[in-house]
């Protein structure tokens, strides 16, 4: 089976506002957005941050209210300038800093002209979609608002309009390149720099705003709001200005940063700042909130797809089998659900029939191995509903071997493995990106099929998320710096991940049976820094799973922390899609080569063999 | 310097009375004195350098380094693999004792990184006071078959030194990729970059077939996401049409977008993409490395060398 789309396909930042609007769905954190403070929004790659951002914008509000006209957004009291970051452009910055000059505080000069530079672009095209959109267009004033930006800012003169302005500063961007040239070759001091190189971000933003509003006859207390998207990959000389200086100098403007769960450039100089800010945790959303969210999503898919007319349901069918059932409709014919007869009751018999230890767990509850039907109201969601998941995982992955009176791993071939609604959701932990993925997949396949139908077998939607898994797992595995050094081991990220992944699986797949197995990991204060680093990454990624509430103010360290694999491994690593209970990291690892000395004193041989992927 | 011409050549031109300085890599490939053995004229007072690298001192180097003495050749030990300043000093001081005189520089990258044949690059656009011309060869000894290694991880991804350009994050990134044989590299770094558009290049035909199967089975991952117009298939031993496909596509893209060129495959792409990036703003290019995990592999001369000659005024 060969996969059609991959993880970054489906990405806003590539993504122009009024696109974005049209296919904007709203997770449930919009209207804290675009309330009138400061806001940290806080989530891995792909988690949907730069949608949410855009659509903040003059744009983008327009395009949605167009459209949709019957359910208006919540009110905005600012206008947003969406300011983006992104790898390559961290990476160009870094690349200053590899000039050899003599006097390097030139390369931060340089460094912070270029994000200057880029913040003003920024800023030119909200003032140009807000022109446009407000239908502002007035020449007079558009020349006085260009001619004050363009003696505010040090820039040639030219005719004073806001393209020309945007102009000046691409070919600034060139200027300031074609210095950086200079600076590798020749010795240069700062005398010896153009004025403009020394312009503040926030005061030159500051400007334009104050300018804009003047010019146009508005109110020049309204307030406008810097929405800066994946900060983690800003210079931490930024954060700390935005912090620093945004509050005591300008208090018109507000910050909507963009941000991954645990980003290590946040603790500079952020001080008591991040008191100011309401922080957003985009990751392991309420488990309605998520599927609610993973309906609408999937939906818009499938109708671009296939058919306005095809539900989720229709195209996978349902299956309530692996996480939370609470908000699944049973089928109205038949017995009802846990009930005698029911398909929970026979196999909670069958399993208890062959598994010993869950025959014992049923008797120490009340419940008749025989008959496991719910003698009273409470047992049903105390007992059966939170078992539910677990028996069936164990019954799906592995099986009582009478003759070693073990549990053992089942092989593929007899594996029914996740399929349904509400497990696709739920492995995509509500992460946009994800889903899509998942969807897209899941679409091509239904339109590879043979007269038209428009269902996904079972086995094809297994073998579809086995392989994004799959792929997730490879995707891991490239991530640039995903390998560290620590105590002379090499640990590679992705199989760190596979051998908590099998840790937990071992556990709760074949041994005794628990109805709170561990299937989560603390991060302790005495795990070494390096590895601390591989979390963050792990985290940014989408590929660990913060599990408790983000507190205000926000704190972004790991330590003592708790977490979980991504859903997306569950496929790859036989996992349920449900949390329980956790355990020190170190207690996971006991079984990776690398690490296992983390959990046994004294340490053990330098190694760099990796562990053997699962078995099937 | 600028550049007024680059081409594929069969042979050195030895005829101009010219100073000559050849620079060569001393590492663990038997290959690395092999072009120095096919091209140089027999009596010479060509001043000939070889460089050693600091990391990875495989025994098999000893019988490199004692080839390359045999050849003439000086070495320069202890070089670390991730900086090519130390090759450029030498350049630039041998630049400036021959000023005024015609000046010939020969360049084996065979067992180079890309560091330093790309620090050469730079530095000979970068030359302001040159007043006679520089005649460049860079020369490339094709290496026979070997499977790939098993996947690693990508542990360095940035632009090489002295090939990132600064441009605006408001302008998309276009990614293209020069695929090689390992696996996961070039999929790890299309993730990593997340660029709006990706395009393909790969060698077909390359100097062995079994080269071309090990790419395409080895990104088959990536290539099944791509469109097929953007898969762009390039004959190696050509320089000439490689550069022209490549100039075509990224400087077709600059304008829309922010170029990245990521060469994971042979290296004359990768020299190409140098030498396409040093002349033209927007274009980077990117390395992937595994740092200084490299395990010593042996490469063994096919026979051919590709020359390619820069003329800098």
């Amino acid at each position: 089976m060969k996969m059609r789309f991959n993880f970054d396909s489906f990405n806003a930042r590539h993504t122009p506002e009024d696109k974005v609007a049209e296919t904007f769905i709203d997770n449930g954190y919009y209207s804290r957005l675009c309330g009138l403070n400061h806001t940290l929004l806080l989530g891995p790659r792909g988690c949907g941050k730069t949608t949410l951002l855009k659509m903040l914008t003059v744009t983008a509000r327009r395009t949605w209210e167009q459209r949709n006209s019957d359910a208006p957004l919540p009110d905005v009291a600012f206008t947003a300038i969406y300011i983006p970051m992104d790898v390559h452009f961290q990476d160009q910055l870094s690349q200053i800093k590899t000039s050899a000059v003599t006097d390097p505080s030139l390369l931060d000069v340089v460094s912070r002209a270029a994000v200057t530079i880029s913040a003003q672009q920024a800023a030119i095209e909200s003032l140009l979609d807000r022109v446009a959109c407000e239908k502002l267009s007035d020449a007079e004033r558009e020349s006085n608002l260009a001619f004050k930006l363009i003696n505010a800012w040090h820039l040639p003169d030219d005719i004073p309009s806001l393209g020309v302005v945007r102009l000046l500063l691409s070919e600034r961007l060139v200027r300031l390149g074609e210095l950086v040239g200079q600076l590798r070759v020749a010795q240069m001091t700062s005398s010896s720099l153009p004025d403009w190189i020394h312009l503040d971000l926030l005061t030159c933003l500051n400007f334009a705003c104050d300018a804009f509003d003047t010019s146009f006859g508005l109110d020049i207390k309204s307030r406008w709001a810097l929405c800066f998207d994946e900060l983690e990959l800003a210079p931490s000389w930024l954060v700390a200005t935005l912090f620093s200086d945004l509050r005591s100098s300008f208090p018109r403007l507000l910050l909507k940063l963009g941000t991954s769960p645990n980003p290590s450039n946040l603790g500079s100089g952020t001080g008591s700042a991040l008191n100011d800010f309401d922080p957003i945790k985009l990751w392991a959303p309420p488990l309605k909130q998520r599927r609610k969210f993973c309906r609408a999503l999937s939906e818009q898919v499938i109708a671009k797809r296939i058919s306005t007319d095809l539900t989720p349901e229709q195209l996978l069918g349902e299956s309530d089998w692996f996480g939370d059932d609470e908000d699944i409709v049973p089928e109205i014919e038949g017995p009802k659900r846990y009930e005698r007869g029911s398909e929970e009751w026979q196999t909670l018999r069958d399993e208890a029939r062959e598994d010993p230890t869950l025959r014992s767990y049923l008797i120490s509850k009340g419940i008749k191995p025989a008959d496991p039907s719910p003698p009273a109201g409470q047992l049903r969601d105390t007992v059966l509903r939170k078992i539910k998941p677990l028996v069936f995982i164990r019954r799906n992955f592995s099986k009582y071997d009478p003759d070693t009176k073990k549990r053992v791993r089942k092989p593929r071939k007899i594996r029914s493995e996740f399929f349904g609604v509400p497990a696709v959701f739920d492995i995509s932990d509500g992460n946009p990106r994800f889903l899509k993925r998942i969807f897209e997949e899941m679409c091509a396949q239904a339109g590879a099929q043979p007269d038209n139908q428009t269902n996904v077998e079972r086995n094809k939607q297994s073998r579809i998320l086995n392989l994004i898994s799959l792929q997730f797992h490879n995707y891991v595995r490239g991530i640039p710096g995903s390998q560290a050094k620590i105590d002379g081991n090499d640990v590679y990220l992705f199989s760190m991940l596979h051998s908590i992944g099998k840790f937990f699986s071992t556990k709760i797949l074949l041994g005794e049976f628990s109805a709170d197995p561990v299937s989560s990991f603390l991060v302790s204060t005495d795990l070494p820094p390096n590895l601390l680093r591989l979390l963050e990454a792990a985290a940014e990624h989408a590929a660990i799973i913060r599990l408790d509430a983000a507190e205000t103010p926000y704190d972004s360290k790991l330590i003592n922390r708790r977490f979980r694999l991504t859903y997306l491994l569950a496929p790859l690593c036989q996992l349920p899609l449900r949390n329980y209970s956790a355990v020190p990291l170190q207690t996971c690892l006991k079984k990776y080569p690398p690490l296992k000395h983390l959990a046994e004193k004294p340490k053990s041989k330098s190694s760099t063999q990796e562990p053997e992927l699962f078995h099937s | 310097m600028t550049l007024k011409e680059a081409r594929q050549v069969p042979a050195i031109n030895w005829e101009d009375e010219k100073e000559t300085i050849f620079l060569a890599a001393a590492g663990y490939e038997s290959r690395g004195p092999h072009a120095a053995e096919r091209l140089l004229p027999k009596a010479n007072d060509i001043e000939k350098l070889t460089f050693g690298f600091a990391e990875n001192k495989a025994a098999a180097r000893i019988l490199v380094e004692r080839k390359f003495a045999s050849l003439g050749f000086r070495l320069i030990d202890d070089v670390p693999s991730a900086s090519g300043l130390q090759l450029t000093q030498i350049l630039s001081d041998k630049l400036r004792s021959s000023s005024g005189k015609q000046f010939r520089l020969i360049v084996d990258y065979s067992c180079m990184t890309k560091t330093w044949y790309g620090a050469i690059v730079r530095h000979l656009f970068d030359i302001k006071d040159n007043d006679t011309p520089i005649e460049t060869y860079f020369v490339y000894s094709p290496a026979r078959f070997a499977p790939p290694g098993p996947p690693g991880v990508n542990k360095i991804a940035g632009a090489i030194s002295g090939f990132g350009h600064l441009s605006s994050p408001l302008k998309p990134s276009a990614l293209i990729l020069g695929l090689g044989y390992e696996a996961v590299r070039a999929m790890g770094l299309r993730d990593y970059i997340d660029p709006e558009v990706t395009i393909a290049f790969y060698t077909d035909p390359a100097l062995d077939q079994k080269y071309r199967a090990a790419v395409a089975r080895n990104n088959s991952g990536l290539l099944t996401t791509l469109s097929p117009n953007v898969i762009f298939r390039y004959p190696v031993a050509d320089l000439d049409y490689t550069n022209a496909l490549l100039q075509n596509v990224a400087l077709g893209l600059r304008d829309q977008y922010r170029v990245i060129v990521a060469p994971l495959g042979p290296k004359p792409f990768c020299l190409l993409s140098l030498i396409l990036s040093a002349e033209n703003n927007g274009i980077d290019v990117w390395r992937v490395s595994l740092g200084e995990e490299i395990t010593p592999q042996e490469r063994v001369a096919a026979g051919m060398v590709l020359i390619y000659r820069l003329i800098f005024v």
